[in-house]
């Protein structure tokens, strides 16, 4: 787009603005640079507000819908995934597509977020390493006093780095990791944060990190290497020795042993859009294995096989184990 | 004799052009309820013009009225067809997805429009800027995802959303 008029122009300054503060290296030097802009001209102000507006109007949708709908030329199985991300997001909202404009709408704009089966790593500005597990969202708020990462859903890995600020003879910016319940401080480490309903899960592997839950901050508690807790938002909950499989998801992996089949369904349906249900018949069966999480529909023909259980689909993404029949 | 009012002038285009009108989008679709609505709605939107448009400040005295209407009238033909296409591709996302999990009636109607909405103004991009701002807002890929996916650049992913949503702001209302 040519920018010739000073529409154009400011139009282009908005949405630089708007991405540039979507960045996860956006300071507040930044934030305060835009403020700056945004206040020279009521042009600038509108046109930002435009593009709020317009991002919120994306925000409001549902995005396996919308996008196979928008982007009509995408190719089959690109639509097929855009449906599949949709089906998982709506099995986690509470009550239906009203939900979304509330916690969902959120992690639809978070920073950095992975589908229903996707897992990625990334490396943070600070050179800190964020693994993210499938069907999960977070934002990553760095500014002058402290390293932050919002867990809004799902589940991370960290392997902190020493901030690099030291080296310019600066304090070390405190790391911490924010969920619904309250926050972890990393006291320099690899450690594991889960966001379940109404409670985190943090496992340490190496170093130790602090736990805060939000409305009981003197209730901290300290996790060293080899140890794990789950805290709510008024209490923490009593240390156990981690799981070391329990990051194997790093490796596209899920190992269980002597599961009960209830708790394997729910954890496999975390890698997987849409619903696993387990009929309460078959729930107590234990499983152990080790499981390639690329592909779970393999994963579910092989149940028959090791158990007695029948895999029941409604539809590609509506899968119940029961029992075989008599 | 002072100018007709901007009704009267429409009405006067309509009695003298509007059954040729109707005639030339049914040869051109070979459809003849749409040509019938589109012929009405080519009328309409110029009775609907805002007030500083320049045909209607000259109460509508058009030196080429027929051409004038046809250039109106693909405009309307090209939004039916993009509506149509939009709406194909929504009843078939939604054909596809789990019952449990699918939009309530009332809500299907509301996505439609805001696709809708958001459909016109993204659709004189190029396909890839399209596509990269629509994986970003609707699936919230990062960039070096989008890149891989598009066989592009980072930087070029970077470029494309500020200018879609250059072009966004731009002709929203």
């Amino acid at each position: 787009m040519n920018a010739t008029t000073t529409e154009h122009r400011i139009a282009l300054a908005a949405a630089e603005w708007h991405f540039r503060l979507r960045e996860a290296g956006a300071d507040p030097a930044d934030h305060a640079a835009c403020a700056a802009w945004r206040a020279a001209d009521p042009r600038h102000e509108a046109a930002w507000a435009k593009a709020e507006r317009i991002a919120g109007c994306f925000a409001g949708l549902p995005g396996a819908i919308a996008l196979p709908a928008l982007d009509r030329r995408l190719r089959p199985n690109a639509r097929r995934q855009a449906v599949k991300a949709l089906a998982a997001l709506l099995v986690a909202a509470p009550a239906g597509w009203l939900a979304w404009h509330s916690q969902p709408a959120r992690q639809l704009l978070a920073g950095e977020r992975t589908a229903s089966g996707e897992r990625r790593q990334i490396t943070l500005a600070d050179g800190s390493r964020l693994h993210l597990n499938s069907a999960t969202a977070v934002d990553v708020e760095f500014d002058e006093k402290r390293r932050v990462l919002r867990l809004r859903r799902g589940e991370i890995f960290i392997d902190t780095a020493v901030d690099p600020r030291i080296a310019a003879g600066q304090p070390a910016r405190p790391f911490v990791v924010e969920t619904a319940e309250g926050s972890i401080r990393a006291l320099g480490t690899r450690f594991l944060v889960r966001q379940d309903d109404a409670l985190s899960r943090v496992a340490v592997y190496q170093g130790a990190v602090e736990i805060r839950p939000r409305r009981a901050v003197d209730r901290r508690l300290r996790i060293d290497a080899g140890e794990q807790a789950s805290f709510a938002a008024d209490a923490a909950g009593p240390l156990a020795a981690a799981d070391p499989r329990a990051a194997d998801w790093r490796d596209g992996r899920l190992f269980v042993r002597e599961m009960r089949l209830a708790d394997f369904a729910a954890e496999l349906g975390r890698h997987r859009p849409g619903l696993l249900r387990c009929d309460p018949a078959v729930g107590e069966q234990r499983i152990s294995g080790a499981f390639e999480l690329a592909d779970t529909d393999a994963i579910l023909t092989s149940l028959p096989e090791a158990l007695p259980v029948k895999v029941v689909y409604r539809s590609r993404y509506w899968v119940t184990l029961t029992a075989p029949d008599a | 004799m002072s100018h007709p009012t901007a009704e009267q002038a429409v009405t006067l285009l309509y009695a003298e052009h509007h059954g040729w009108l109707q005639g030339w989008l049914q040869r051109k679709l070979g459809h003849a309820a749409d040509a019938a609505d589109l012929a009405q709605d080519t009328f309409l939107r110029l009775l609907c013009a805002p007030e500083h448009s320049p045909e209607r400040q000259s109460a509508w005295q058009l030196r080429e009225a027929r051409a004038y209407l046809t250039v109106v009238a693909k405009r309307l033909m090209i939004n039916l067809y993009r509506r149509r296409s939009l709406e194909a591709a929504y009843l078939e996302a939604l054909a596809g997805m789990p019952e449990v999990c699918a939009p309530s009636p009332e809500q299907r109607l509301l996505i439609l429009e805001t696709l809708n909405e958001l459909d016109a103004l993204l659709d004189a991009l190029p396909a890839k800027v399209r596509s990269a701002f629509l994986l970003a807002q609707l699936e919230g890929l990062g960039y070096a995802e989008i890149a891989a996916r598009l066989a592009v650049s980072e930087r070029s992913v970077k470029r494309y959303m500020v200018q879609a949503m250059a072009h966004c702001i731009v002709l929203a209302p």
